[in-house]
């Protein structure tokens, strides 16, 4: 009778008496010959690997084995790849190119007049770009800090020898309304400025609050001068 | 149900065999997938395709969400946002790639798989209402493929539901 493991007897004989077999311990595991024979030379072979792999790095520090590197290098291998499968997974919400796209405008100003404005969009808001008349940035400058509800002078809001350009938020630092004042012919308020219809906030001609419920100044973004005719909000 | 030839489940941490005497979960687990199943001998890598199966699944899963989340769900815009998708989000082309082949890729394996099963008799006593399961799971991967592939909106989605359905 040839060797027969545990595993072999699964050849013959339908599912459920092979079933029966093994749970009544199979006569012939117990009476068998060959099966006792098995398991100590499993076991010896298995002691065997035991004692050669305790000849480890132990407390006097014998060295790495070579399974120590492999482990270590397959390991990293495998944190290269997970990294690089979550890579795409996290980057992905990222603000996509278009949204990109629009975090910065380039805006031609070379057909704004003096004493003219333009409105357009950036980030979804509206901004004014107003070309203010010599007049307009005197009495800008003639007005004290002292008597503004939130101090800035019109050199702290407009760029180094381009005075005259105000750029700002068309947004009121009130209740967010869009302010009149920067197309022709709407009302510019008490103070030349931009005026607020919907709860009556006057801005005077460097977009600083000067009457009513608004608390801070029309916001100044971030720009700069590419040339005297491009600036890029943003 | 544990094998008699299994290992038997012991919980090695004091947490562990707390959970255990409230909630067989880990058992369960150790049972069908983990020591607790011990695979027989007589396999071949064949048998390894359920497993990548499983994989495509989850693939499939984690794409399929983030992609989503930039999804436009009307029939104006749904065309619209995949390309947005495919070039404006970030490795958003490499999402919808991994997505749409993903897919194939599902199926692919869950062909040999089936066919792994037909030709070794996977299907047979005691596993009938494994094999009949996974025809269920056949049969909602299809459904699932023909929805997805109708999402984008465009003319292979139109003919594609046209003539499948």
């Amino acid at each position: 009778m040839p060797p027969k493991s545990r595993l072999a007897k699964a050849a013959g004989g339908g599912y459920q008496a092979r079933r029966a077999a093994r749970l009544t311990g199979g006569g012939r595991r117990r009476a068998g010959r060959q099966s006792p024979k098995l398991v100590p030379k499993l076991v010896k072979d298995r002691m065997a690997t035991l004692t050669q792999s305790d000849q480890g790095p132990g407390p006097h520090g014998d060295g790495v084995r070579r399974r120590d590197f492999i482990n270590i290098a397959a390991v990293s291998v495998a944190g290269v790849g997970a990294a690089s499968l979550l890579y795409p997974l996290v980057i992905q919400m990222n603000p996509s190119a278009d949204v990109l796209a629009l975090a910065e405008i380039d805006v031609d100003i070379s057909s704004i007049e003096v004493g003219q404005a333009v409105k357009t969009i950036w980030r979804k808001q509206p901004i004014f770009i107003r070309h203010l008349t010599p007049a307009e940035v005197q009495a800008a400058n003639r007005v004290s800090l002292s008597e503004l509800r939130d101090p800035e002078s019109l050199a702290q809001r407009t760029k180094p020898g381009k005075r005259q350009w105000l750029i700002t938020l068309g947004v009121c630092t009130h209740l967010g309304c869009v302010p009149l004042g920067a197309a022709e012919g709407e009302n510019r308020g008490d103070h030349g400025g931009y005026f607020c219809p919907c709860h009556g906030s006057h801005y005077d001609t460097a977009g600083r609050i000067r009457k009513g419920p608004a608390p801070l100044n029309l916001e100044v973004p971030e720009y700069a001068f590419l040339s005297d005719t491009q600036v890029r909000i943003g | 149900m544990s094998f008699p030839w299994a290992e038997e489940y012991r919980p090695k941490s004091a947490f562990m065999r707390w959970l255990d005497e409230r909630l067989p979960l880990p058992r369960l687990v150790h049972g069908s997938i983990g020591g607790g199943y011990p695979v027989p001998r007589n396999l071949n890598y064949f048998w390894n395709f359920g497993v990548l199966a499983g994989i495509a699944l989850a693939l499939q899963i984690v794409t399929g969400i983030v992609l989503a989340m930039h999804y436009e769900a009307s029939a104006a815009g749904a065309f619209n946002s995949l390309e947005h998708i495919t070039r404006d989000v970030n490795q958003g082309w490499l999402l919808r790639s991994a997505h749409a082949n993903g897919a194939s890729l599902f199926f692919i394996v869950t062909y040999i798989h089936i066919f792994r099963g037909l030709y070794y008799g996977s299907y047979k006593a005691p596993r009938e209402l494994v094999w009949l399961l996974g025809l269920v799971i056949f049969l909602l991967m299809m459904a699932t493929g023909f929805m997805g592939y109708v999402l984008p909106w465009g003319q292979m989605s139109f003919w594609g539901a046209l003539y499948e359905a």
